[in-house]
C-alpha cells in the first residue's frame, strides 16, 4: 500500500470515528437538551457586554442615521414651505393690487353715481415722462368712444385730459404737464361756524411739467392762503364743476403785483394711478352758459385738440 | 507538541472570534440572510490549508464549537465540518487555494452544504422546521463575495501554524 493511500485510508477512519462521535453527541443532545444548551449559556455570559454593546452601538447609529434622514427630511420640508410661501406671497401681492384697483375702479363708480357723469372706466398701460411731455397711455381708444379733449380723472381728482386717440388707446395730458391748463375755483377753509366751504376766486391752474401746478391770474385782491382747496370751475367746458385738481401749496403776492402767485399741489399721485374715467362731452349741459360762449384756449402739445379753457377768465 | 498546542489555542480563540463577529456583532445590524457564514469560511480555510488528521480535527471542532454557540443540538456542524474538510482535501491537489475566486466558489458551495448537512442532522434529531429557500442561497453568496477578504485576515492569524501550498 503506498503512504498517500495509508494517509488517506487514516483520514477516512478518523473522519468516520469524528462522525460516528458527531453523531452520538447529536443524541445525546437530543435525549439531554441541557447538554446543548450549556454550552450556549457559557457563550452568551462570556458575551453577553459585547452583545449589549454591539447592540447599542448599533442603536446609536441607528438613532443618528434616523435623525439625519429626519435633518434632511425637515430640510427638504423648509425647502417646499419657503417655496410655498413665495408662492402665497406673490398670490398676496396679486391680491393687494386687485384690491387697490378695486378701490379705484369703486371709487371711479362712486363718483360717476354721484356726478351723474358719463365716463369710460380704463386702465392706465404706460407713462410717458419725458423732459417736455408727462402723459400716460390708456387702453381706451376711438373704438370705445374715447374723443380728444376728453376729460380724465382718478381717485376722485382731475388727472389730465385726452390729447389723442387710437383705435383702441389714448394719450393722457397729465394736469402737471407744461401745456396743461385747467380752469379752477379755490374753495376757501371754512372758517368756524361755517357750514359749507366758502366759494372763492376763479383762475387756471396751468402745469409746469414738475411736481406742483400753478393757479394764475388771481387777483391779488382775494383772500388765498395754504390748504385750500382747488376745484375745477366747469367753465372750460370740459370738465364738471367741483372736481378736486389739489390743495394750495404757497400763495404770495408782492405789493405792486396783480395777480397772486400761487402753487398747487394736485391730488392724484400720478404714479399710483392704474385705473381711470374718461369723462364723455355729455356733462356739458351742466356748465354754466358763459363758459360755453367764452374764448377757449387749445393746449400746445395739441393744436387741434380740444381742450379748452378760459383764457382770463380766472375772475 | 508545543506548536500543535499553540496551533489549537489560536483555532480556538480564533473561531470563537469568528463566532463573536457572526452572531454577536453582525446579527445585530444586519437581516439574518445578509450576515456572512464566517464559520463555514473558517472551515474552508483550514480545510485548504491544514491537510490529514490536524485539518479534519480542526475542521470537526470548529463546527463543535459552532454547535455549543448554538444550543440545539450538539453535531450537525461537527459533522458539516467533517463533509466540507473531506471535499475540499479531495478537490485542494487540482485548484490553486490563494485563488481569490477559488476561495469564492469554495466558500459559497461549502456554506450550502454546511445548511443543508447541518439541517438535516437538525431535522433528524430535533422538531425544528428547516427550509431550503432563497435566504440560504442570499447567505452563501453574501459569504462567497466576503470569502476572499476574509481569508486574508485569516491568513494573517495563522500565519505562522498553516501549510502553504
Amino acid at each position: 500500500m503506498r503512504k498517500s493511500e495509508t494517509s488517506s485510508l487514516h483520514i477516512l477512519l478518523f473522519a468516520t470515528a469524528l462522525f460516528l462521535l458527531s453523531l452520538a453527541l447529536s443524541t445525546a443532545s437530543a435525549r439531554n437538551p441541557s447538554l446543548a444548551q450549556s454550552g450556549m449559556l457559557v457563550f452568551e455570559e462570556l458575551f453577553f457586554p459585547l452583545r449589549q454593546g454591539a447592540t447599542n452601538g448599533f442603536q446609536s447609529i441607528s438613532r443618528v442615521w434616523h435623525g439625519y434622514i429626519a435633518l434632511r427630511e425637515d430640510a427638504a420640508k423648509a425647502k417646499r414651505l419657503e417655496r410655498e410661501k413665495r408662492q402665497w406671497e406673490a398670490r398676496f401681492r396679486d391680491l393687494q393690487t386687485i384690491a387697490q384697483e378695486n378701490r379705484e375702479l369703486r371709487s371711479l363708480l362712486d363718483m360717476k353715481q354721484r356726478q351723474s357723469l358719463q365716463g369710460i372706466v380704463s386702465s392706465v398701460i404706460g407713462f410717458e415722462r419725458s423732459a417736455w411731455l408727462r402723459s400716460i397711455n390708456i387702453d381706451k381708444g376711438r373704438r370705445d368712444g374715447v374723443e380728444v379733449g376728453d376729460a380724465v380723472v382718478a381717485h376722485g381728482a382731475v388727472l389730465g385730459q385726452v390729447m389723442s386717440t387710437a383705435l383702441r388707446s389714448s394719450k393722457v395730458l397729465l394736469l402737471v404737464d407744461a401745456g396743461s391748463g385747467i380752469a379752477a375755483r379755490v374753495e376757501n377753509t371754512t372758517p368756524l361756524g361755517e357750514q359749507e366751504p366758502r366759494s372763492g376766486p376763479r383762475g387756471v391752474v396751468a402745469g409746469r411739467g414738475k411736481e406742483l401746478c400753478t393757479l394764475q391770474y388771481v387777483a391779488a385782491t382775494e383772500t388765498v392762503s395754504a390748504g385750500d382747496r382747488v376745484v375745477t370751475s366747469g367753465l372750460d367746458g370740459i370738465f364738471p364743476r367741483g372736481i378736486e385738481i389739489g390743495r394750495v401749496e404757497k400763495a404770495e403776492k408782492e405789493e405792486s403785483a396783480l395777480f397772486y402767485s400761487i402753487f398747487v399741489r394736485p391730488s392724484v399721485r400720478f404714479d399710483e394711478v392704474t385705473d381711470v374715467l374718461v369723462l364723455r362731452a355729455a356733462f356739458v349741459d351742466d356748465v354754466p352758459a358763459e363758459a360755453v360762449s367764452s374764448p377757449k384756449k387749445t393746449l400746445s402739445h395739441q393744436a387741434s385738440s380740444s381742450s379748452t379753457i378760459q383764457q382770463g377768465q380766472g375772475r | 507538541m508545543k506548536q500543535v498546542v499553540r496551533y489549537f489555542i489560536i483555532l480556538f480563540l480564533c473561531t470563537l472570534l469568528v463566532l463573536v463577529c457572526e452572531r454577536v456583532v453582525a446579527s445585530s445590524f444586519l437581516p439574518g440572510y445578509l450576515v456572512p457564514q464566517l464559520l463555514s469560511m473558517l472551515m474552508v480555510y483550514i480545510s485548504f490549508h491544514e491537510s490529514g488528521q490536524r485539518g479534519l480535527l480542526s475542521a470537526f471542532l470548529i463546527g463543535l464549537i459552532g454547535d455549543f454557540a448554538s444550543a440545539i443540538l450538539l453535531g450537525p456542524l461537527a459533522i458539516a465540518g467533517i463533509f466540507v474538510f473531506l471535499i475540499i482535501h479531495i478537490l485542494r491537489q487540482h485548484v490553486f487555494a490563494a485563488s481569490g475566486m477559488v476561495a469564492a466558489f469554495a466558500v459559497f458551495f461549502s456554506s450550502m452544504l454546511v445548511q443543508i448537512i447541518a439541517g438535516v442532522v437538525r431535522f433528524s434529531f430535533v422538531d425544528l422546521p428547516w427550509l431550503f429557500g432563497g435566504e440560504m442561497l442570499v447567505q452563501a453568496l453574501v459569504s462567497a463575495i466576503l470569502a476572499p477578504l476574509v481569508f486574508s485576515l485569516f491568513r494573517a492569524a495563522f500565519r505562522e501554524h498553516t501549510e502553504r501550498r
